[in-house]
């Protein structure tokens, strides 16, 4: 609806135009045609039909299907056709007495056809087909114009997608070519602007500060320090340096106040360049927020600046200043990534070198108590206090080693096991061993009981796994930790064996801090507790079972959390041999 | 007059050492245990009525033993996690004094 009503609308004002011109013309009415198909050289139309028509009151005339012969004479020839003239006959109907080319701001031929009762004579005729005759001029300027602006506009687009595409690949290098952007703007100033005689780009010289001096990094003639060859007459190429460049005033009052600037008087065109002989200087800051990054600077020909020079100068301006901007931040993100990957490194190989501390007398220490329990010479309080004694130095020393896996795991490198075969009857010796250094350390008073059910891991029978020893006791040892740590008082945390024919199982059960069976695979991620642990229970890293999945790992072994309401199973897998 | 003494220490072994090095320095002493944050705020109003002399405080401690019917900790434990036990506790035994 509203189309057909805008349609109306337009017809009315046509209408109305074609009245102007047939009333001044003398005419007793008109019809404005327009060429609906052309020739191959655009002078006979095949099809015409009709944009508006008036008749004077009282005349009534049906829209004509087709033009007549002057109209398509007018057509063809692209002058004024006279009609011949008809018998002067009141109440007759008025014939064509002239038919004048239109031509439309879309190119599209037209005519306009006048009708009257006689010959079309006297000033007012002679008027109507000279203001006709300058129409089509006056369009065609205009229409120039409007191409040429439009045709500009579809350049700049052009150029600012192609200006995007070559800043996303210098910006993922990691030594980006400034000077294939400074080309690149230049260029897209040189396309978009005809009337551009020189572009230059540049750069504040000192951190982003607005009194910083402006180095010139590009012009028209190309990156500023280096040779251009020239062809000098005679075919022969000279190289020439490029001339000094002064300080530049104008630029740098724009980039002092931030604010675009042009002018057209010669007397700052001279003082800016007085090489170049321009009409007019646009000057752009190059800056994103508040942060300058140097100027752009237009030099023109004409003595009056184009329309749309200082938005494309800003445009262009703007997406040079986005592209520093980006650069500038990710170069920074770049040093601060390398920065934290060698102080990564540094306290990765920290720790490992502690470990190598710790580990040392840790064991010595374990060792000379094992003998001393071993030789039987001290009595049952004694003897319980060295127990506890070699258990608090185990968990160091497991410790220690959580802490060099994790350096190991941080570097980057990958954990290597130290594997042998380990029997059914080594692998009870480790988990009572494990076990017994968990009761011992375990508070008496929240009496939570660590057993070891022994049948199952004999399950293993003959067949052995192949793993590290001080893998395993890492890994059983972590889980008995977190056993202890997150039981309910008066529990049985319970070890067993699982065996089938491809792998064996040892799980750790534990009733205690439910754990989401959503979370059950977050458990084994690097530094993640749950909710209630991490208020509830106090101290702990998060780390206990991601090193223990990633011990397991390494011996082509897996670790699962199992939760059942409040009954949590953890099993390490190994394949069998 | 016996000295009153406060351990607060979530780990039994350091608690236990602790406890066993102080007997030993004050055998007339009389030392009390508490070992997680939640205990100390129930015996708050105790420690009102009978001040101790000393307070050994340990400054990262456990809200509370796992339990089944176990509430969920006060928005400021929350909030300040384990790491702060010890400073919300010397905070309260002030507003206390």
């Amino acid at each position: 609806m509203k189309c057909a009503e805008e349609a109306a609308v337009e017809r009315w004002r046509v209408d109305g135009l074609i009245r102007v011109l047939a009333r001044a013309s003398g005419s007793s009415g008109a019809i404005l045609w327009e060429a609906t198909e052309a020739t191959m050289d655009g002078s006979t139309p095949t099809a015409a039909s009709v944009v508006g028509l008036w008749f004077a009151d009282g005349v009534a005339m049906p829209a004509p299907t087709c033009p007549d012969p002057a109209t398509v004479e007018a057509f063809a020839t692209r002058t004024l056709v006279m009609a011949a003239a008809g018998e002067e006959t009141p109440g007759r109907e008025p014939a064509v007495t002239a038919a004048l080319p239109v031509e439309y701001l879309d190119g599209r031929h037209g005519a306009l056809t006048l009708f009257g009762h006689g010959d079309l004579t006297g000033d007012s005729f002679d008027i109507t087909v000279d203001l006709l005759d300058l129409l089509p001029a006056l369009c065609a300027v205009h229409r120039r114009t409007i191409w040429d602006e439009n045709r500009s506009w579809l350049l700049l687009a052009a150029g600012i997608t192609a200006f995007n595409k070559l800043a996303s690949e210098q910006l993922a290098r990691t030594d980006p070519d400034d000077q294939r952007i400074y080309q690149a703007a230049v260029q897209i100033v040189h396309d978009v602007i005809p009337d551009c005689i020189r572009c230059d780009v540049y750069r504040a010289s000192t951190g982003r500060s607005r009194t910083s001096r402006l180095n010139l990094v590009r012009s028209s003639d190309g990156p500023v320090g280096g040779r251009r060859p020239v062809n000098a007459k005679g075919g022969t190429t000279a190289r020439v340096e490029p001339r000094p460049r002064a300080a530049r005033p104008f630029a740098a009052s724009v980039l002092r106040t931030g604010q675009q600037r042009a002018t057209t008087k010669p007397e700052e065109i001279t003082r800016e360049d007085a090489d170049v002989d321009a009409g007019w200087l646009a000057c752009t800051p190059i800056q994103v927020s508040n942060q300058p990054y140097g100027v752009l600077a237009i030099f023109g020909r004409r003595p009056s600046m184009p329309a749309n020079a200082l938005q494309v100068c800003e445009i262009i301006g703007d997406q040079l200043g986005l592209y520093l901007h980006l650069r500038q931040a990710l170069h920074g993100l770049r040093e601060a990534r390398h920065t934290l990957q060698i102080t990564s490194l540094s306290q990765a190989e920290a720790l490992q070198d502690l470990e190598h501390q710790l580990g040392g007398p840790l064991l010595v220490t374990t060792e000379r108590v094992d003998l001393i329990i071993r030789q039987g010479r001290v009595d049952g309080r004694t003897e319980s206090q060295l127990r506890a004694v070699r258990g608090l130095c185990r968990k160091a020393m497991r410790v220690a080693m959580s802490a060099g896996v994790f350096a190991t795991l941080s570097k980057g490198q990958p954990l290597a096991p130290k594997l042998e075969l380990l029997s059914a009857d080594d692998l009870l010796r480790l988990l009572i061993s494990g076990a017994d250094d968990a009761q011992l350390l375990s508070n008496p008073r929240r009496r939570i009981h660590f057993e070891v059910e022994r049948e199952g891991i004999r399950a293993l029978g003959r067949r052995l796994i192949k793993a590290d020893r001080s893998f395993v006791e890492q890994c059983v040892g972590n889980l008995l930790d977190n056993a202890a740590k997150y039981s309910y008082e008066d529990n049985t945390v319970a070890v067993r064996g699982v065996a089938d024919d491809n792998s064996f199982a040892v799980s750790v059960t534990s009733t205690g801090l439910p754990v989401d069976p959503a979370d059950a695979d977050r458990c084994l991620q690097q530094s993640w507790r749950g909710p209630a642990a991490r208020v509830a229970t106090g101290e702990g890293s998060g780390l206990g079972l991601w090193i223990a999945d990633q011990l397991m790992r390494s011996m082509k072994g897996t670790i699962r959390v199992r939760p059942v309401r409040d009954t949590t199973t953890v099993l390490l897998t190994f394949p069998l041999t | 007059m016996k000295p009153f003494i406060v351990v607060l220490e979530d780990d039994h072994l350091q608690e236990d050492l602790l406890r066993d090095q102080l007997q030993h320095a004050f055998p007339a002493a009389r030392i009390d245990t508490v070992v997680t944050e939640q205990d100390f705020r129930d015996r708050l109003a105790e420690f009102r009525r009978e001040r101790p002399d000393v307070i050994i405080m340990d400054v990262m401690l456990r809200w509370a033993s796992p339990r089944p019917d176990a509430p969920a900790p006060p928005a400021d434990v929350a909030s300040g996690g384990y790491q702060r036990a010890g400073f919300r506790c010397a905070e309260l035994i002030f507003r206390v004094r």
